[in-house]
């Protein structure tokens, strides 16, 4: 399972120029916690990141208050990223590495694929987790059916001084 | 052997409180300062008393005030503040815990005590940390019985 088959696809963007407000309004209407902040380049280029968090206590916290500031001024630079094809492990690492919880998703090229957080992260740990039992469980059922319960005595357990090469299909 | 299978168990104790007439601007240099991402609001009815009135998160102050560009220097935690708190007793399990932050979409919950006072509020980090070491030692549980077998057929 690669990151990209995971992250979230529809990131929600903010221009960098953008007052306060909006970007709050924005992470209102869109259920989000997070926006990308992009350059009014056409196509326009993802330069940061913006939480609720970072309107909430870069605002309000900030002595003294300023009431002129644009996302492009609280936003983190640069956006923390993950390529698609990364392992969960490359992930969590990731995000280990830079203390976030969200991580910008992207191709080898660069191109924005989503964005990841680690919430994503741990309801796909815990699918494999649950997969994995219902595999053991599974597997004890097939052996109830298949196998006859063993009785005789044990035989010569065969040991082999060097293994050959396996046949391969 | 004592597995911490409460709320009382694995919750924070050192909760980040204020109260509904603290400014909100103050509030938000509360959350920055302890690093935490909400606030207990509380109502104290003795030093050692505190009961749980409201909760107030860092998304509450974006989405309440950045969003409407008002003058933050207006508000108080009490005016933004959810007022419909849900709350668990120390003693209920891990699994009440989940359930409940599961119905009711909450990530995080204060702990109460005895007579409702605050005692601690659990996150669902905690609860996150707490299957990952369980986790651990299942892991650790596995090793050891393969090795057991190991040693245990040896020269059968």
């Amino acid at each position: 399972m690669n990151i990209a088959s995971l992250c979230t696809r529809d990131v929600i963007g903010i221009r960098a120029d953008a007052p306060l407000h909006e970007a709050a309004t924005r992470m209102c209407d869109e259920h989000v916690g997070a926006l990308v902040v992009v350059t009014a380049d056409e196509p326009p280029q993802v330069v940061g990141m913006l939480t609720d968090r970072d309107l909430a206590l870069d605002v309000l916290g900030r002595t003294p208050l300023s009431t002129e500031l644009r996302a492009g001024d609280i936003a983190k630079y640069p956006p923390v990223a993950v390529e698609g094809s990364a392992s969960l492990q490359e992930a969590i690492a990731a995000m280990e590495k830079a203390g976030v919880r969200r991580l910008l998703v992207v191709e080898a090229d660069g191109g924005v694929i989503g964005l990841v957080s680690a919430d994503d992260l741990v309801c796909a740990l815990a699918e494999e987790l649950q997969g994995l039992a219902r595999a053991l469980r599974r597997n004890i059922q097939q052996e109830k059916t298949q196998r006859a319960v063993f009785s005789g005595p044990g035989g010569t357990r065969p040991v082999f001084p060097s293994y050959g090469t396996a046949a391969m299909q | 052997m004592d597995i911490p299978l409460t709320a009382g168990q694995i919750c924070t104790r050192t909760v980040v409180h204020a109260d509904r007439g603290m400014m909100l601007d103050e509030a938000a240099r509360l959350m920055r300062t302890h690093h935490v991402g909400s606030l207990v609001v509380v109502e104290e009815r003795s030093p050692k008393e505190r009961i749980v009135v409201g909760m107030l998160t860092d998304r509450d102050i974006a989405t309440g005030v950045v969003a409407l560009d008002r003058d933050a220097h207006a508000f108080r935690v009490g005016d933004i503040m959810s007022t419909d708190v849900v709350t668990v007793r120390e003693q209920d399990s891990v699994l009440d815990v989940l359930a409940v932050m599961r119905h009711r979409k909450v990530r995080r919950l204060p702990v109460t005590g005895g007579r409702g006072e605050l005692i601690g509020l659990v996150a669902l980090d905690d609860v996150l940390a707490l299957v990952a070491e369980q986790m651990h030692a299942l892991a650790a549980a596995v090793g050891a019985a393969q090795h057991h077998e190991a040693s245990a057929t040896v020269g059968a």
